[in-house]
């Protein structure tokens, strides 16, 4: 075996949105199969335009993104997250609010064979029982880590070779939040999936991180192995406005 | 020939009042008003009411303005909780309730007949109706332009392209929108006002959904918010309106290609605009305010 | 009785069918489509002439429904997509410009007279105590069909389950690996199709002219924002509310209120009660009847 192959492979990537300015001025990214990769960086940064770039809900001006060694930059997100078997959860609006909680799940199994569907299904509610009482229910019913948790539940029906967050813990409260990295963990220990996620809460993401990359005005300032960008000064610079 | 002329001149003028009203609301402040012909009709019903309970023409402008400006709070307060095409929908329906109003209600209204008779103002004949018709538009244009020109017309187009912005910026956009309605219904009512004592009669005829997209056309195709644009859409269509009995004749065509010409002028020069020239024939002017 | 209920189902078909191609569209092409009344007076039209060629009524109505589709669909990638990035009301004037333009063809080429469609008239028969024609019989029972099918279609198939959802979010839709596009497209052929087939029930049992589709955009916008426009199988009840209005406005003495014998509503007026429902649902319930959960603005 050769060296292992990146299964994301971002290079010089610049990106923005309409007619405005560029938000990723040339960034350089590599996650391989089975790590798990946290975006880090300040507001304004481009860590979710990067990761909405990746999923293709934003076009690259120019670089190239590739995934599995295919250029996808020209590729429409439904066929990327098709041919690539990519689990996408949005940090905002990740439900589909007027379906319920076992459709909003199965939309996301549509393309594999019925018994399958269901197989999976079934095994997922037993992985997630707090959303098993509910799979009746209409998704807008439930709270914020319901929600964050069925996203989950829908990307991961499909069996992705890779998974990206986009702030998986936004907006949750400390215990939900545990939670949510948590399952990250264990999500790795089940499948051995590879996830990208982008996040704000940069301790909780780094300790459950292999690697990190830390942007900064839409490049890439550092990118380290996480528990030594934990130790890392100038993420405290980045953070707290210390000198760097 | 030459009376013919005058007409379609008094017409064209007429027209440039509607058409400056929505120009005002749908160029300036995005209120997309699909009952403009409502407002007219206040004016012209208010004049008509005004002559059949005896009373002279000076009364009638006067309950016109008044209907206007009652009708226009309704539409501005719809306006409150409603975006963009509900509102349009909306003010389509109050202008034909209001038309099965004035068709039904023969005590009040003379039913389809309508009511007749009205005098020509002043005794005026065509020279003195056109000359009145086109103060009526120049004052209207030289009014609506100050209005556009000031500060006020600047919190206007605010409404209509940031209205959250507007909103945080402190302006009352409900106070907007109203002052925006009842501005534009005066031209309105005034123009129902002219035509009602010019054609010397008043009917729901003159009320239809048609009449209001015709005016659509004058504003999209003269170019949305630009006052010399509205004006130019209106003369432009109603020459273009008024030659078609003619290319009719000329061609040995039947009645029915009379109604399918103007549909399509006025469906036709709406979408040829609105894909191929979305700015019209004059387009609006960016950064002319006075502050 | 009977004959009240039966009138009732009778004009809720008529409207029904229209609402819910216009709110289908809505779904996904934020605007409301007036076309959409005006794809109800193409599809007798197209009727009409295929079966005066010689085809049978049941092939001309299928072919003319799929035309329509098809139109739909062509008009909304050329016109109303374009038109959309300026506004929704701006789309909406634009929709209403075709339906001008739909109108002068038919104008010139059908001509202004009501038509019919070359059925045997049968008299009325009596069912269940309601006076009934076959005619009528028939426009219900397409009407029905076609709206169930169109339920059914919604909730148990995969195409459906992908509409749901991209009306519900669009963007979440294809991070889910579903062709928005391509769902728009079923959509937009969906509503072209239900609103031809709605113009066939309505003509079948009465006339066919070109004054149909302006007719109808009251009564349907009516129903459909009462159900909640965006929300299809909602303008069934809307438009069952606007059919339950207009027959009881119709049948009710409103005498005795009054202290006189026998007062009526003029004919006139039933129409404009849709109008007058329109305007209060507007003013207090824009969002529909039946919404559970607030707008977000």
């Amino acid at each position: 075996m050769s060296a292992p192959s990146a299964i994301i492979e971002v290079t010089g990537l610049r990106a923005g949105y309409g007619d405005g300015p560029d938000i990723l001025h040339g960034i350089d990214l590599r996650v391989f199969a089975g790590e798990i990769v946290t975006i880090l960086g300040p507001n304004g940064c481009g860590k979710s335009t990067l990761l909405k770039a990746i999923g293709g809900f934003v076009e690259p001006r120019a670089g190239r993104i590739a995934i599995e060694g295919e250029d996808v930059g020209a590729v429409p997100v439904h066929r990327r997250i098709r041919e690539h078997r990519i689990g996408f959860v949005p940090q905002t609006d990740n439900v589909f609010r007027t379906m319920s909680v076992a459709e909003n799940i199965m939309l996301g199994a549509r393309l594999l064979p019925a018994r399958e569907q269901w197989a999976r299904f079934f095994s997922l509610m037993d992985t997630y029982p707090a959303l098993a009482g509910k799979r009746d229910r209409r998704a807008s019913a439930l709270s914020g880590g319901e929600r964050q948790l069925l996203s989950v539940a829908r990307a991961l029906i499909a069996g992705p070779t890779v998974l990206l967050l986009d702030e998986p813990s936004a907006g949750l409260s400390p215990v939900m939040m545990d939670e949510v990295f948590d399952e990250i963990v264990r999500i790795r220990e089940r499948t051995g999936m590879t996830i990208l996620m982008v996040e704000q809460n940069a301790v909780q993401a780094l300790s459950v991180s292999d690697r990190a990359y830390v942007l900064s005005l839409g490049r890439v300032a550092i990118e380290q192995p996480a528990p030594e960008l934990l130790a890392n000064p100038t993420l405290a610079g980045l953070y707290f406005g210390a000198a760097a | 020939m030459f009376d013919f002329i005058l007409h379609v001149a008094i017409i064209a003028a007429l027209n440039g009042l509607l058409a400056l009203s929505l120009n005002l609301q749908l160029g300036y402040a995005g209120l997309a008003n699909f009952g403009q012909i409502a407002l007219f009709g206040a004016g012209a019903y208010g004049a008509a009411l005004a002559f059949s309970w005896g009373f002279g023409p000076f009364a009638g402008l006067l309950l016109g303005l008044a209907l206007v400006s009652l009708l226009a709070l309704v539409f501005a307060r719809l306006g409150r909780s409603l975006g963009a095409d509900y509102w349009g929908i909306a003010t389509l329906s109050i202008a034909e309730i209001l038309r099965t109003v004035a068709t039904n209600e023969t005590w009040l209204t003379g039913g389809a007949q309508g009511i007749g008779g009205l005098p020509q103002l002043f005794g005026f004949d065509l020279p003195g109706t056109l000359a009145l018709a086109a103060a009526a538009l120049l004052a209207t244009y030289l009014v609506l332009r100050g209005v556009t020109q000031s500060k006020f017309g600047l919190a206007v187009r605010l409404l209509r392209e940031e209205p959250q912005l507007a909103a945080s910026l402190g302006y009352d956009l409900a106070g907007l929108r109203r002052r925006v309605m009842l501005i534009s219904g005066v031209p309105a009512g005034l123009c129902g006002f002219l035509y009602a004592h010019y054609v010397t009669f008043v009917g729901p005829d003159q009320l239809f959904a048609s009449e209001t997209f015709f005016i659509w056309a004058m504003v999209v195709i003269g170019g949305l918010a630009n006052h010399s644009g509205a004006v130019l859409g209106a003369v432009a269509l109603q020459i273009l309106s008024a030659s078609i009995p003619f290319a009719k004749d000329a061609l040995g065509l039947t009645s029915e290609y009379v109604a399918a010409a103007r549909l399509t002028l006025t469906g036709g020069g709406l979408l040829l605009f609105l894909l191929l020239r979305p700015q019209g024939l004059l387009p609006e002017r960016i950064g002319s305010v006075r502050a | 009785m009977s004959q009240l209920v039966f009138d009732l189902v009778l004009r809720t078909g008529d409207v029904a069918l229209v609402a819910v191609a216009l709110s289908a569209a809505y779904s996904l092409v934020r605007f409301p489509n007036i076309a959409t009344v005006y794809y109800a007076t193409i599809g007798p039209f197209l009727t009409y002439v295929l079966a005066r060629v010689g085809l049978a009524f049941w092939l001309a109505a299928a072919l003319a429904t799929v035309a329509v589709g098809v139109l739909a669909v062509v008009l909304n990638a050329t016109v109303f997509d374009r038109l959309l990035r300026s506004g929704s009301a701006i789309a909406m004037i634009g929709s209403l410009a075709v339906g001008m333009l739909v109108t002068a063809v038919l104008l010139v080429t059908a001509g202004p007279d009501s038509m019919r469609f070359a059925f045997a008239l049968s008299p009325p028969q009596d069912l269940l105590g309601a006076r009934v024609t076959a005619l009528q019989l028939w426009s219900m029972g397409l009407s029905s069909a076609a709206l169930l099918g169109f339920a059914l279609i919604l909730f148990f198939t995969d195409i459906g389950r992908c509409m749901r959802a991209t009306a519900a979010n669009a963007d979440l839709a294809r991070a889910t690996g579903i062709d928005a596009h391509g769902v728009i497209r079923v959509i937009t052929f969906a509503s072209g199709v239900l609103a031809a087939l709605g113009g066939i029930c309505l003509s079948l049992k009465g006339e066919l002219n070109i004054l149909m589709g302006p007719d109808l955009i009251l009564p349907v916008f009516a129903a459909a924002i009462l159900g909640g426009l965006g929300n299809p199988l909602g303008a069934i009840l809307g438009a069952a509310v606007i059919a339950l209005t207009e027959v009881i406005a119709a049948s009710t003495n409103f005498g005795p209120l009054l202290g006189q014998a026998f007062l009526f509503l003029p004919v006139n007026y039933i129409g404009a009660t849709s109008f007058a429902i329109l305007v209060l649902a507007l003013l207090f319930r824009p969002y529909g009847l039946f919404v559970n959960e607030v707008r977000r603005v």
